[in-house]
């Protein structure tokens, strides 16, 4: 398996297709005005579900025609994000014109695509693609890696060069790049450093890829945040990792969320190497527990399958209500590319 | 002499690029060490505590060779703590001029005799095996100086540099300089370096050329060298006598007869033939060769020798030193520090490498710092992994490629794997997942070698980390990343460290059964067995 080929490198890009994608994009934004007003609805709903008890009406209920609460596409990994994007009703739905955007990818290993460490670069740029055709005003791609930050995400770097933005991907290793917050609301974690560009953007993507970690169960959206803080060392030190986590993710809430599960580290993660089961997949959702949720249960893990309450952090952010973990009674979109 | 000045001023900046470029991976073909290695005091004391002659050190063999012939041509064009000490004396010497009484200088003539003690004494510790040579090598001095004091401090500004113009941007709403942010590096000796620096280059209030006339064991090398060249300062005919080239000389290299020179202090600089009013001065290659009629080593012949045979006991007295590896019998209680990779024997390490800290200022993750005084006397300066501050990256060979003496030997990347610096233990008192039953993976996550292997015990409510030691090569980012404060709960010491003068790591590695890949799974959540307590559930979920 050449992994490394998938990626289309920008000169072989065709400058006319990605008009004509345009100009389909445009049609599709159009069509689905009409929903996007009811997403507004949809999330007002969602919004007090999270503030204080359990949703008066599940979206499945209003209209199961409607988009999914998650989508779950399987394909090539570009063209599965994409697909995954629209189910929800098109980027248009999360990026208005004018939006900062900071997307969230995994870029915290330097062990090439095979290794399933890494989110796949493809993935980041058809996200990047469809911020800037929604009207994004400036788009970040941002993580803070373990490993010397320019080898680990060089991959996404050059997957992005197509937009002539250098200064659109980095690893932020330096404190002055990180401001103080204080987390509203937390058990546990009450203050920490967050990336300044992620308070600063209108809308936060996370983008995370599938992999099984061994003190969490797994690293997903949730998990993922921790790459947006400066220093991670007092969520082990200080406090239980798993609430840590959720007091973490009750602040740096993703308004979308788009799992790559082209590759899925199905086990020794979150550094590998370990079993890398090759899927095809992309899930996106608004709601990080749920997404988080359906990629635990449709994947395998150490060879088993699992239930997203086996997860912890999974299951406190859904009884803190978060976000939606009972996925029986969620409407899943399935699609094929 | 405008020649002079052009050349002093190219070799100058030369080596400050140099420096500079010491830690640029795409540079790494270009001999940044370049001026190390041109420094005869370096060859000669190297030789002698090395036992052997090291091949890197050819350039300084070849400034040997043309002090013969040109004198101490070496001080006044290509050394750049010369330069330095130009510039600085240029600095404090003008207010003096201006300013100062009038009248005669005090004499440091008698001092002359001073770097020729210092020599003897570094040679004499140098028989011993002992390197004191970072002391006082001029080349030594100005790479620390520049390298671990200089460059930092100008990282330092750059980087307030950076962050104002950013806010400034921000602040008008254009964005510039976004994500620049220049790295600085730290040095936990820099007091010693800066000094040293001070007590050098302040020394220069006294008289010109201080360090250089009186102290510099280079310099006496050179002198020695220059007793008698084919080259060097005329006085023809038309010489008045009026003493103006004695007075301006910074060497202080002439006689009181202007006609005469001291060619083992005259660094051919020049400034005679420019000052002299009657154009009498000049220089050529000369008819007949001068007399090598310095007085001095006959003179003082009881002082080097003693001073040579207080080196050697310095060095023997070093070497029995509390700290100190290579001495005594049995089992030695002394620290023993964890060396870059690929540094020969300890004993070849430290008679070889002058402390000249080249490698830290090409470090790439700072890592590599000066030693104080934990491995004795006789190890003073000499570079250590530091794994707290920064681990040493497999992919990066950096400090092999600088070092001029060859006490870090160079390694090509695959070679550097294999070359093993030490060991990680766990100390399971401190690890959240030993001592506290919680969850923590941070050394496995970061471990290149996959050599932490998580386990389920029957006591441990989490997975603990096990080390697998045919695995670690000791880079220590298992040390760095350990998220308990202060001191780390999984440290690295040199246990089992290759040291080897020649060879291949890799070969003694696979034939002492070690396994080092970049890139192998480490051992936990093994199938089937259920020991590790996997078998009933992966690691990190709940029931």
């Amino acid at each position: 398996m050449k992994w490394r080929g998938q990626v289309a490198p920008a000169e072989r890009r065709d400058p006319v297709s990605s008009t004509m994608i345009d100009a389909l994009f445009e049609k599709i934004l159009k069509k689905s005005l009409s929903r996007r007003e009811f997403f507004k609805l949809n999330a007002g709903a969602a919004l007090a579900a999270a503030a204080g008890g359990f949703p008066a009406m599940s979206p499945r209920d209003a209209s199961a025609a409607a988009a999914p609460n998650i989508a779950v596409v399987t394909g090539s990994p570009g063209a599965a994000t994409r697909a995954a994007v629209e189910m929800l009703g098109g980027m248009g739905a999360f990026v208005k014109k004018g939006s900062k955007v900071v997307i969230k990818p995994n870029m915290s290993f330097a062990r090439g695509l095979e290794s399933g460490t890494n989110t796949h670069p493809e993935v980041v740029r058809e996200l990047v693609a469809m911020c800037r055709q929604a009207g994004a005003s400036r788009i970040r791609v941002l993580d803070h890696p373990l490993r010397p930050n320019e080898l680990c995400i060089q991959e996404v770097k050059d997957a992005c060069r197509v937009f002539g933005d250098d200064r659109m991907v980095h690893a932020l290793e330096d404190k002055e790049f990180y401001r103080e917050v204080a987390i509203p609301g937390a058990r546990t974690f009450k203050k920490t450093d967050v990336m300044r560009d992620v308070l600063e953007a209108d809308v936060l993507i996370a983008a995370p890829v599938a992999k099984s970690h061994s003190s969490t169960g797994v690293s997903l959206s949730m998990k993922g945040m921790m790459g947006l803080i400066y220093s991670r060392d007092v969520m082990h030190y200080l406090h239980d990792l798993n609430t840590a986590i959720v007091d973490l993710c009750s602040f740096l809430r993703p308004r979308l969320v788009v799992i790559d599960g082209s590759r899925v580290l199905s086990t020794n993660g979150p550094g590998g190497p370990g079993k890398v089961l090759r899927m095809d997949t992309v899930i996106a959702s608004r709601d990080m527990v749920a997404a988080d949720a359906q990629a635990v249960s449709m994947f395998e893990w150490y060879g088993r399958h699992m239930e997203p309450r086996q997860v912890k952090h999974i299951r406190i952010a859904s009884e803190r209500g978060l976000g939606r973990m009972d996925l029986s009674r969620l409407n899943v979109g399935k699609k094929s590319v | 002499m405008r020649f002079r000045r052009i050349i002093q001023g190219t070799s100058f900046l030369t080596f400050l690029v140099l420096l500079s470029l010491a830690s640029n991976h795409a540079m790494e073909w270009m001999r940044v060490d370049l001026f190390l290695r041109m420094d005869p005091l370096v060859l000669f004391s190297v030789l002698l505590s090395a036992r052997t002659f090291v091949v890197l050190l050819v350039p300084a063999l070849v400034i040997a060779v043309f002090t013969l012939v040109l004198g101490r041509f070496f001080c006044s064009t290509l050394c750049p703590l010369g330069t330095t000490i130009d510039i600085f004396d240029w600095i404090l010497q003008r207010p003096r001029r201006r300013y100062g009484p009038k009248g005669a200088r005090p004499d440091f003539r008698s001092l002359r005799i001073a770097k020729y003690l210092l020599l003897s004494f570094i040679l004499g510790a140098s028989l011993a095996g002992v390197s004191f040579v970072f002391l006082a090598s001029p080349l030594s001095l100005a790479t620390r100086l520049y390298g671990l004091a200089f460059f930092p401090a100008v990282s330092e500004l750059l980087g307030i540099g950076i962050v104002g113009i950013r806010e400034a941007g921000r602040a008008a709403g254009v964005p510039i300089l976004e994500y620049t942010s220049v790295p600085v590096q730290t040095f936990s000796l820099q007091w010693f370096t800066l000094t040293m620096g001070v007590l050098i280059l302040g020394s220069g209030l006294m008289t010109k050329r201080f360090w250089c006339r009186y102290l510099c064991p280079a310099g006496a090398v050179l002198s020695i060298l220059s007793l008698r060249p084919f080259w060097g300062r005329r006085v023809s005919d038309s010489c008045t006598g009026c003493g103006v080239c004695r007075r301006k000389c910074p060497m202080d290299a002439i006689g009181g007869n202007p006609m005469h020179t001291r060619f083992p202090d005259c660094t051919a600089c020049g400034k005679c033939a420019r000052e002299c009013p009657a154009g009498a001065v000049g220089f050529a290659f000369m008819r007949s060769r001068p007399v090598g009629e310095d007085s001095l080593f006959s003179k003082h012949r009881r002082s080097l020798i003693l001073s040579g045979v207080g080196g050697l006991g310095a060095a023997l007295v070093s070497l029995n030193l509390p700290g100190t590896l290579y001495s005594g019998t049995g089992r030695n209680a002394g620290s023993s520090p964890i060396r870059p990779p690929g540094a020969l024997p300890e004993h070849d390490f430290l008679a070889r490498c002058i402390r000249c800290g080249e490698c830290m200022k090409a470090c790439p993750t700072n890592t590599l710092q000066h030693i104080g005084l934990s491995s004795g006397v006789a190890g003073f300066m000499s570079p250590v992994i530091t794994p707290r501050r920064g681990p040493c990256e497999p992919s990066c060979t950096k400090c092999g490629s600088v070092c001029p003496t060859g006490a870090l030997r160079d390694l090509d990347p695959e070679e550097k794997i294999w070359a093993k610096v030490g060991t990680a233990s766990v100390i399971r008192k401190k690890c959240i997942a030993w001592d506290l039953g919680r969850e923590c993976l941070v050394c496995d996550e970061v471990c290149p070698f996959g050599a932490i292997d998580l386990k389920r015990t029957p006591e441990s409510k989490a997975p603990v980390p096990f080390v697998n030691e045919k695995r670690c090569n000791g880079c220590g980012f298992c040390e760095h990343a350990c998220p308990v404060p202060t001191e780390s709960a999984i440290v690295i010491d040199s246990k089992g460290a290759f040291r080897m003068g020649k060879g291949s790591y890799i070969k003694a590695g696979r034939d002492a059964g070690y396994a080092f890949e970049v890139k192998q799974p480490s051992a936990y959540g093994e199938e089937g067995n259920g020991e590790n307590g996997f078998g009933k559930l992966p690691p990190g979920f709940d029931e």
